[in-house]
């Protein structure tokens, strides 16, 4: 069996393979360390850094849903500098390609978080634009295209490391989300970040996350990402991390079909460790099975009437 | 680690608790007392639940829980014979070493659904644990034979129709206050650890408690699960579940 080239190309950035694991899911990827360590991955997207570091919300931070799960942790995560000096070393000393998720309260926090990571060994910077803006009455940055026209441009002036911008799905139209991203400056596009949910308790009539609503992931939002992903190939030919939902092969192989280049498994972890490695190994036997000499002709090769 | 246990014993206690004897030899050879396990459940549960250890004998792990909603009502319907799919030994265990290292006795604390970790302390220091067992009622009383077989067993219940009559802490301020522990080891709902710790503190006594928090992930990444210590926010998946009782902030 003539070995399969596995590689794919993000922004200039060339991961081994196709699949990174999604930032909140791995931490620094010292956890799932005993099942693989992070450098048989395509990537690891890191916890969101923010600023500062920061505490999260009160518990309850987490609920199962049917085939998903809500998260409100609140970004959680020991601030910018100490990714700098403690995690990135870590990461780097086992070879790992990285990618660092930043979230601001303003513009000017990405833009100095931004600015910090240049000089470090950081591969890739995902911008996080589904928290809110604090300056606009905490309405998410990623919901309006001009906000994210203009955070991306900001960000771009502060560091030469590749931008990638990852879309909210609470938004109206995906693809103008994405243009927007694009006409900014991004150098790729991650999608989807969590769709908001709540669940409530029937015997104390309150919600259950403490914070009200929360992040929902997992298979029951993989049909919403993948026909995001879809749309916003359409719009763009930048390229496309595609996530949301994805437990195997067959998962993976829909969002590289409409027009991910990579793909991003998160949630399914919880389930089963081993689900980025098995995904990997199922490329890699779907590529050979199917003649494929390069794992990146898979992308973008919906056939559509 | 992911071990595939076939369920050699299942038991039911009170209706709704059941009991498993999981084979799992390589989770059992690294497993500690106060360690936990994920168990999966069906497809659409896509978190893992989490277990307290009751008992490890070589191979084999034990494992209790009450029946309470999708997760653990599918588990319930597993016969013996049948595999499950879990991950483990989670979590950082009791820290037995100083009790071990004492003349005097230990005492475990259980209250309801809590007691069950507490079992395998009495097998590692067997007859040298007092065992205070607390239910709602006599309806509610179970595993007491087990926790016989290795320790003395003092029972009571909120509405005295099963020995004592009375909460968890009076019955534990009547042991306090007859015999002289090295330390107390207590898991049970949150209001009876936070009394209990007040009590061990007010006779001076170490105390560790193993705590619950709603999880995801199990192994310390998603950041769920966090309880406030006086050292700041920890993970009660990884950094607990058993914390030293002045370490927790008690709301």
């Amino acid at each position: 069996m003539k070995t399969v080239d596995m590689t794919v190309d993000i922004a200039g950035v060339t991961l081994k393979n196709p699949v990174v694991t999604v930032s909140g899911t791995c931490g620094f990827g010292r956890e799932y360390s005993e099942y693989y360590t992070a450098d048989r991955l395509g990537a690891i997207t890191v916890k969101g850094l923010t600023l500062e570091p920061r505490e999260g919300n009160p518990t309850v931070r987490v609920a199962e849903t049917p085939s998903g799960m809500l998260n409100s942790i609140g970004l959680q995560n020991p601030g910018v500098d100490a990714y700098i000096k403690r995690e990135l070393p870590y990461l780097k000393g086992i070879g790992a390609t990285v990618i660092a998720n930043i979230a601001g309260n303003t513009i000017a926090d990405y833009c100095r978080m931004a600015s910090a990571l240049t000089e470090t060994q950081t591969d890739l910077i995902e911008v996080n634009i589904s928290c809110p803006n604090v300056k606009c009455g905490g309405v998410a940055f990623g919901t309006d295209p001009v906000t994210v026209e203009k955070i991306t441009a900001e960000i771009k002036k502060n560091t030469s490391k590749p931008v990638m911008v990852k879309l909210s799905p609470n938004v109206t139209d995906i693809a103008e989300i994405a243009k927007a991203a694009e006409s900014g400056g991004a150098d790729a596009l991650s999608l989807i970040n969590t769709l908001l949910g709540m669940r409530i308790d029937v015997k104390t009539r309150k919600p259950v996350l403490r914070n009200k609503v929360g992040g929902l992931s997992g298979p029951a939002v993989r049909p919403v990402a993948l026909r995001m992903v879809w749309q916003v190939r359409k719009a763009t030919g930048l390229p496309i991390i595609g996530m949301g939902g994805i437990a195997g092969v067959e998962d993976a192989l829909e969002f590289l079909i409409a027009g991910a280049n990579a793909v991003g498994v998160g949630t399914a972890m919880f389930t089963n460790p081993y689900a980025p490695i098995e995904i990997i190994d199922g490329l890699e036997r779907y590529a050979a099975e199917n003649g494929l000499e390069r794992i990146r002709e898979l992308s973008s090769s919906l056939i559509e009437e | 680690m992911i071990e595939y246990a076939q369920i050699l014993e299942k038991e039911f206690f009170c209706g709704n608790i059941v009991k498993f004897v999981l084979r799992a030899p390589r989770i059992a050879s690294e497993a500690k007392c106060g360690q936990y396990l994920m168990l999966r459940c069906s497809g659409e549960q896509i978190l893992r639940r989490p277990i307290s250890i009751a008992r490890i004998t070589g191979d084999d792990l034990m494992i209790c829980f009450e029946i309470r909603g999708a997760g653990t009502l599918f588990l319930s319907h597993r016969e013996e014979g049948d595999v499950l799919d879990i991950m483990g030994p989670s979590g950082n265990g009791f820290s037995l070493e100083s009790a071990k290292g004492s003349l005097k006795k230990s005492l475990v604390a259980g209250g309801g659904l809590g007691i069950y970790p507490l079992l395998q302390i009495t097998k590692e220091l067997p007859f040298r644990c007092d065992a205070a067992l607390s239910f709602r009622s006599a309806a509610r009383v179970n595993f007491v034979a087990e926790f016989e077989r290795s320790s003395r067993v003092f029972l009571s219940t909120d509405d005295g129709s099963a020995g004592r009559r009375g909460s968890a802490g009076d019955l534990v301020r009547e042991l306090l206050e007859k015999e002289d522990y090295a330390e107390v080891f207590v898991c049970g709902p949150k209001p009876m650890m936070r009394a209990v710790a007040r009590l061990a503190e007010e006779f001076g006594i170490p105390c560790q408690v193993s705590l619950e928090e709603h999880m995801a992930c199990g192994v310390g990444t998603c950041l769920g699960c966090v309880c406030k210590t006086e050292s700041g926010q920890r993970r009660v998946c990884k950094d607990g579940p058993v914390f030293r009782s002045n370490e927790v902030k008690w709301e």
